[in-house]
């Protein structure tokens, strides 16, 4: 009796992530029910077709703009599925998850429920939030609380856990960087919040190269690998656009919040031609702020540009391991490293940029 | 000397050589490391599971230098490692065995540095951004507020 017991109880704990799964799949059902119906958008990233179905239409301005530059028509088979609801609209509860899943891994990744086949994180900051994926389904849900409290953060990167964790699936590795260049090639800007990346890409806005991302691009996993668009955004200190680039500021989409929040730019609703898919990552550069008048590049070794890429990429996304930093390793491994000395003179800096280009093709 | 042997400290530790140095990322606590030279070789062969002897005779056959010196770096790094959390000690002894590749290995031997392992926890600031969560009153997960 007692092995039965033991058996038993194995069972339900292997069935434990799939019921909790099926659950929150169920509210979201619900969800849509209240809301009125589901309404789907379809977007093309990382080459993959993308059903985002929302529980009505609360959310959708604030979770797809940073995805209108991929915005693809409607596909009666999307390879991916993300579902979403918000407790404020629909009336409908996140289901409590199971006993244990009140004790979490280290990560946020949610005890009992996540593991090989079912990811589930919470996400904190200043709204819980949950994103939890069937691997083998193809199919994720995500919930917040409260659709009129959406953190400008997620607006600008929505859906980056889920994404990380499916991409990851699809050979694709989402890192924390921007990438600027033309069709035969571009860099990798890499660094942590400040270090000069969105400074960069939008200095560039104007001078022909164009922007595979400013915040977060996708990794391929080929020779040259390629730099792919996810979103469409950009993030800067609102008190260093207002002083390094204040042309830009009519196209902030938060100017009233710029005090207490990133000044936020979606860049494909102001300039839809500096935008471009992709294209094979010829260079990382690591960009400093100087405080010199001038730009200067100076090259580094692999392991700097793999210490100032990798660790900001996967602090931020959840459930980053091994593999992970195997990948991007990969990457800076196949191209030159520099760092960017980024002085004040920020027109310069489109022209270093095609110099290095034309140095590496 | 001792037929220490190590191991790297669980999934939240992860590690690249890359071009002769090692980058190592402690994903639980926001820090993360450099290794060049003699410590890239050391991290290399404790992650292969060689004892401290072991490593020390691999780095007298690939540079020149005293051996209570090269001794008592290899001790004084793998310490550090054990400190920062980024190893620990494999709980059974055993005795040497391991060969450990000393790489490649030319007429001139080049001298032995003493290793230092950097280390950097500017990224530490992003783990606080989203904290580590309790368990409030309602029995849900909410953010730790500070202080």
């Amino acid at each position: 009796m007692k092995q039965a017991g033991l058996v038993q109880s194995a069972r339900a704990e292997i069935a434990a992530p799939y019921s909790y799964f099926d659950e929150v799949f169920e509210a979201f059902l619900k969800a849509a029910v209240s809301a009125g119906g589901a309404v789907d958008r379809f977007f093309s990233i990382g080459g993959h077709t993308i059903r985002i179905s929302f529980a009505g239409s609360a959310l959708i301005s604030k979770l797809t703009r940073a995805l209108a530059h991929l915005s693809s028509e409607p596909s009666p088979f999307p390879v991916f599925s993300i579902f979403v609801w918000d407790s404020s609209s629909t009336g409908i509860a996140l289901p409590e998850p199971p006993g244990d899943a009140q004790k979490f891994l280290e990560r946020r990744e949610i005890c009992g429920v996540h593991g090989d086949r079912i990811c589930a994180a919470f996400e904190f900051a200043e709204r819980m939030r949950l994103s939890i994926l069937h691997r083998d389904k193809h199919v994720a849900v995500h919930w917040v609380p409260d659709s009129t409290s959406v953190p400008f953060y997620e607006s600008a990167a929505p859906f980056l856990t889920i994404l990380h964790w499916w991409m990851r699936d699809h050979g694709q590795q989402l890192a924390h960087a921007a990438a600027v260049g033309t069709a035969s090639g571009g860099i990798l800007l890499g660094g942590k919040g400040g270090s000069g990346k969105s400074t960069t890409t939008l200095a560039c806005l104007a001078s022909g190269l164009r922007c595979v991302g400013d915040d977060y691009v996708l990794l391929g996993a080929s020779d040259p690998s390629p730099a792919r668009t996810v979103y469409n955004t950009a993030k800067l200190e609102g008190h260093h656009l207002l002083r390094a680039l204040p042309a830009l500021l009519p196209a902030v989409s938060n100017p009233d919040e710029m005090e207490r929040e990133k000044a936020i730019l979606f860049l494909h609703e102001h300039f839809p031609e500096a935008l471009i898919q992709g294209f094979p990552i010829k260079a990382i550069v690591l960009p400093r702020v100087s405080g010199s008048t001038a730009s200067r590049l100076t090259e580094v070794s692999p392991a700097f540009g793999l210490a100032a890429i990798a660790p900001s990429s996967m602090f931020q996304l959840r459930w980053s391991g091994q593999e992970d930093f195997s990948k991007i390793a990969s990457v800076v491994r196949q191209v030159p490293n520099y760092v960017l000395e980024l002085g004040t003179e920020l027109e310069e800096i489109p022209e270093l940029i095609f110099g290095l280009l034309a140095r590496s093709s | 000397m001792a037929v220490r042997r190590f191991r790297v400290n669980g999934p939240n530790i992860v590690n690249e050589i890359i071009d002769g140095e090692a980058v190592i990322v402690n994903l639980e606590k926001g820090s993360y490391y450099s290794l060049a030279g003699a410590g890239a070789d050391i991290w290399s062969a404790l992650k292969d599971g060689a004892s401290e002897r072991e490593i020390v005779e691999s780095l007298l056959e690939r540079y020149s230098g005293e051996r209570s010196n090269i001794e008592s770096s290899v001790v004084d790094l793998i310490s550090q490692l054990e400190k920062e959390g980024v190893i620990v000690q494999e709980t059974q002894e055993s005795e040497d065995c391991r060969a450990v590749h000393p790489g490649s290995l030319s007429a001139e031997k080049p001298a032995f540095e003493c290793p230092a392992l950097h280390k950097y926890t500017d990224m530490e600031a992003i783990l606080m951004l989203d904290p580590i969560h309790v368990v409030d009153e309602t029995g849900w997960p909410s953010a730790k507020r500070p202080g």
